[in-house]
């Protein structure tokens, strides 16, 4: 996406018509922040693209806003325990991911203005009625849907409990799990962020993310060396996933591990395994503008004809809701600390 | 890029949720206009070992439609990191300069065809070529008599230069000949060459290795 606008001859900050970035979206319930530079750089650089549709910009600012304003006032709490570096190296070098869900301290007062928000978002592209948007917010605000279960449950990927409470709240198991998802994602990125310490210098070779367990949203060829590094699609912890292998299952076979591309120039590109039928989208950053932090969200949603492409292949894609946090090779994890 | 209704759901049903499944976000994914009607190509990333030298280091071969497209460091080897030296670099070139036709023009000048667009032609010698002493001009020979006459001038350089002694000291040698071992050359191979080199009386043997 940065290389784009740079071959469209703009600057990093600013769009084609010289737009300033659009405004806070009114979210009800929200504090009146102004977004992130970060978010509006991210949205601006999404509407100078010719190939992305105006309505896919907007609906990428309007989910990312109350999560970026929640991941900003979530930093540096403390709602997840400290772990002891023995402890945390003990999970790893076990196959664990750091984080232990039955730990996690989810508070439902700052679950709900994420819950309120999105299903919002949700009424006005006409995934729920207004009704359904209006009555998840009433369950919620009366205790009588309890977000904190609800999560607990998308964590645990727990499909048969989803339908139950689906059943019960009258509103679709989809979007119960794609809001409980998004809710999650700054939860999880706080705590993934409290923990960073303890993932430094560790090598990780599982599919699934070492601070959360899921799996990656996109990966990113660095600079200098272009190790490739793969983002979780839930807390952004980034991991080195090896180059010239599948990074879900380490296929090596170059029948059937291979990458997709249109232009060996640009910088993105889309590794797939057709033993696992899995995909990965990678952007590489030496072969973008110097000086930007890459916002992979924001990447996903500017290389979505990579998914289109690759949907024709009977793949799968990675990362989503109520997708199981458990590794492939290891049963539930409750209970494993011993610090 | 056409999106049919049923691929976009089926798309849409797995996505983290930027996308929903409203009428007017159907079929609203597109190509960038510059990939408008240019298909996609596949391409291999192949982790290897670089041909030179007996360093080892790792390098990530990028292949592509039945060439060698680039070469870099491999970031997981612990030996490089991701590094590769000048050498290691020109792998590249070693992959593709491959020569698909050889001419001998009249002006004495090789000719050879190139096979990609990038590279100039005719870099990359596949034959043996000889210019007589005092000649202008190149002339294509076989191996068997490059071979014999190297062996020829090798002896008779020797016997022109012999050193049975320097002062009262033996060293029966020659210093008119000098020998490069090179990284391609294996373990057995360099015993073999020093072999030779040292029976023949060279004491300028150096490898490049030491260099």
């Amino acid at each position: 996406m940065r290389w784009q606008a740079r071959e469209k001859g703009t600057s990093p900050s600013s769009s084609p018509s010289g737009a300033t970035p659009p405004a806070a979206p009114a979210d009800a319930g929200l504090p009146s922040e102004a977004p992130a530079t970060e978010l509006a750089e991210a949205v601006a650089a999404l509407r100078a693209l010719d190939h992305v549709p105006a309505a896919h910009a907007a609906l990428f600012e309007r989910v990312c806003a109350p999560q970026w304003r929640a991941r900003q006032r979530l930093s540096g709490k403390a709602f997840y325990p400290a772990l002891s570096a023995e402890a945390a190296s003990q999970r790893l070098s076990n196959g664990f991911h750091l984080i232990d869900f039955a730990r996690l301290r989810l508070d439902e007062a700052e679950l709900r203005p994420l819950w309120e928000g999105l299903s919002a978002v949700l009424a006005e592209f006409g995934e729920l009625s207004p009704a359904q948007a209006e009555r998840g917010r009433k369950l919620a605000a009366a205790g009588k849907l309890s977000l904190t279960e609800l999560a607990g449950i998308v964590l645990e990927g727990d499909g048969a409990r989803l339908a139950a409470l689906a059943r019960r709240v009258r509103l679709p198991q989809r979007h119960l799990a794609w809001l409980a998802t998004f809710m999650l994602r700054p939860h999880l990125a706080a705590a993934a962020e409290s923990l960073a310490a303890r993932l430094g210098g560790v090598s990780w070779p599982h599919p699934t993310c070492p601070a959360c367990g899921h799996e990656p949203l996109m990966a990113l060829l660095v600079r200098p060396d272009g190790r490739r590094l793969a983002e979780c699609s839930m807390c952004a912890t980034r991991w080195e996933a090896r180059r010239g292998r599948c990074a879900f299952y380490g296929n090596e076979d170059k029948e059937s591990y291979k990458f997709l591309y249109y232009d060996l120039d640009s910088p993105y590109r889309v590794d797939v395994c057709d033993k696992c039928r899995r995909y990965l989208k990678v952007a590489d950053e030496r072969k973008m503008a110097v000086g930007w932090a890459t916002q992979l969200a924001a990447e996903d949603v500017a290389t979505l004809y990579f998914d289109v492409l690759v949907a024709t292949r009977d793949t799968r894609r990675p990362g989503g809701p109520c997708r199981a946090s458990r590794l492939p090779r290891r049963q539930s994890q409750r209970g494993g600390d011993s610090d | 890029m056409k999106l049919t209704r049923r691929t976009f759901l089926k798309m849409s049903g797995a996505l983290a949720g930027y996308l929903l499944t409203g009428p007017s976000l159907w079929g609203g994914v597109r190509v960038p206009a510059a990939y408008a009607g240019v298909g996609p190509k596949v391409g291999q990333d192949t982790t290897s070992v670089c041909c030179f030298c007996g360093g080892g280091c790792g390098n990530v071969v990028t292949a592509s439609e039945g060439r060698v497209v680039a070469v870099e460091g491999d970031p997981a080897s612990p030996i490089n990191e991701g590094a590769l030296c000048s050498k290691g670099q020109a792998a590249y070139q070693t992959a593709n300069q491959i020569v698909a036709e050889e001419t001998l023009r009249d002006d004495g000048r090789y000719a050879l065809g190139g096979t990609l667009a990038a590279w100039p032609a005719g870099r990359r010698l596949a034959r043996v070529l000889y210019r007589a002493p005092g000649a202008s001009k190149w002339e294509v020979k076989s191996w068997d008599w490059a071979l014999e006459r190297i062996a020829q001038r090798v002896v008779e350089t020797r016997q022109v230069t012999w050193e049975a002694k320097a002062g009262e000291i033996t060293v029966n040698r020659t210093q008119a000949i000098a020998a490069l071992g090179g990284a391609a050359h294996d373990n057995e191979e360099c015993y073999l060459m020093q072999k030779l080199w040292r029976g023949l009386g060279l004491v300028y043997v150096e490898h490049q290795a030491r260099i």
